[in-house]
């Protein structure tokens, strides 16, 4: 590919130490390094406690590293996730990097819509347009929209999984990080999600996940990062 | 979680409020030592540690209500200078915190005058700077005590008659009219029903990203420090031992004590 990566990850080595547990070290990863370019979607493979989702959350700046750079391309600025300042951190998730967790978040008392909405209204968008896409992008993730108003906190798992999803796309970030985003989803709203996912990439988004489902994971992404060549030398 | 988060950060690089090597010692015994730190405009920074740990000592510090034994704490004031808080006489403290601060403290009557109606706790910040129109004046606290849920026909009784979580959302409108630029709050939700926590919680959110307000939130409950917060910073024995964006430190706790507040949650 001839574009300038939206994310290099060079180096990378991250360990927990437990000082619960007298100190124990427990390696994550070592000499991880890959790059990412506008446009393609990625996933990181591997069985599960390869260290998937910790590196995903290293790149979104929630794991602190021990060695190595993680940089980001910010418009005309490279920010290295791994020593940026955290206010730096905060404005490059709130423009570039967008994160799509594997469970919702769920905050007392704010409404399905409202979460969704939440990311354009943080952009400036008028609230009114903002909830306007969010309603949307919710029937098109076949959310009834009597639920629209109603905390997600009561929804089934397939149904805050959607409503994370559509927060998490809502908005264009250059970058997303998307951790097993179909897992609780059934065969039609997986459709959907791939269909979302293709859109995304046509805008030149760079997709980085953890993608279980083979179907989903043949249809949208470009190629697999293997996790266990980084926890080899861990 | 704030409206315009962007613009904000990019627009406001200058902090509103920076504490230099600040110690506070009571005799021999220490309340808190060389903590430095920013509160930017806009963010909402929680301290968090256990009981004794010198965190409403250093919101003491702060807020200028304690006098520090070392170190200095300066303000942006709204002419954009920034100016040593030590350095300013009784009188212009004294309108910096009617105006341009808000105190919200655990304990309401704290915080409250509890012999005085509701509409007079929030008309009286506005009579401070300077409102004089009674009709306004009752316009404008009825409206406040509409944005913190407390019905208009309450607006005479006072707030011995209100429940706990009442008091405290009086509390808030009472500091929060004045449209201040810093909030300092100690344990806001402490001593509150769950139930009661999670309504208080949500207007707080609501209000601060609305308002842009930037706050400094003590607190030992990390659950509310995850759900306000975007910084956090960690004390233990008076001295900061661990900082970072909230959803790191909370994730990915480094320091042992750190480690050992996140797993003595339930899920934070």
């Amino acid at each position: 590919m001839m574009s300038e990566p939206i994310l290099s990850v060079s180096s990378v080595e991250k360990s927990f130490v437990l000082h619960l547990r007298d100190g124990a070290r427990l390696p994550v990863v070592s000499g991880a390094g890959f790059e990412l370019h506008p446009g393609e979607c990625v996933a990181l493979g591997g069985p599960s406690g390869a260290g998937k989702s910790s590196l995903l959350k290293m790149v979104y700046g929630n794991y602190r590293i021990d060695a190595g750079h993680i940089v980001v391309r910010d418009g005309d600025e490279s920010i290295d996730v791994a020593s940026c300042a955290p206010r730096r951190l905060m404005k490059l998730r709130a423009t570039t990097m967008g994160y799509v967790s594997q469970f919702l978040r769920v905050i007392p008392r704010v409404g399905a819509l409202d979460v969704v909405a939440e990311p354009l209204i943080g952009d400036g968008i008028p609230r009114e347009e903002a909830t306007g896409r969010a309603g949307a992008l919710l029937a098109r993730l076949n959310l009834p929209e009597r639920l629209w108003s109603l905390p997600p906190a009561t929804f089934s798992g397939g149904e805050q999984q959607r409503v994370n999803i559509a927060r998490g796309l809502i908005a264009h970030r250059p970058l997303l990080l998307m951790d097993e985003p179909t897992a609780s989803l059934d065969a039609a709203n997986r459709q959907v999600v791939i269909g979302l996912i293709e859109e995304k990439k046509r805008a030149g988004v760079a997709i980085l996940g953890i993608f279980h489902d083979a179907e989903v994971r043949e249809a949208v992404c470009d190629r697999v990062i293997d996790v266990t060549e980084f926890a080899k030398a861990a | 979680m704030n409206a315009h988060m962007s613009d904000r950060l990019a627009s406001d690089d200058a902090p509103l409020l920076v504490a230099e090597g600040l110690g506070k010692n009571y005799g021999t015994r220490i309340g808190c030592r060389d903590v430095s730190l920013e509160v930017f405009p806009g963010e909402v920074l929680a301290v968090v540690g256990e009981s004794g740990s010198g965190k409403s000592t250093l919101l003491g510090l702060l807020s200028t209500e304690l006098a520090a034994s070392a170190g200095r704490v300066s303000y942006r004031m709204r002419d954009g200078e920034l100016r040593d808080l030590a350095g300013l006489g009784p009188a212009e403290r004294r309108l910096l915190m009617r105006t341009d601060w808000g105190f919200v403290r655990q304990n309401p009557a704290d915080g409250l005058r509890m012999a005085v109606s509701a509409g007079g706790n929030v008309g009286e910040r506005l009579m401070a700077v300077g409102w004089r129109h009674y009709g306004k004046i009752r316009e404008e606290a009825t409206d406040w005590l509409g944005r913190v849920e407390i019905a208009a026909d309450r607006i005479d009784d006072d707030p011995r008659a209100f429940s706990g979580g009442m008091r405290q959302r009086l509390q808030i409108a009472r500091n929060l009219v004045t449209k201040p630029r810093l909030v300092f709050m100690d344990e806001p939700t402490g001593g509150l029903d769950v139930s009661v926590q999670a309504r208080l919680l949500d207007l707080i959110r609501s209000l601060v990203s609305e308002m842009g307000l930037a706050v400094v939130i003590v607190t030992h409950d990390l659950a509310v420090a995850r759900l306000l917060s975007h910084r956090m910073v960690v004390m233990r024995h008076g001295r900061v031992i661990e900082t970072g964006l909230t959803d790191q430190v909370l994730d990915d706790p480094r320091e042992p004590y750190t480690q050992l507040l996140v797993s003595s949650v339930l899920a934070a």
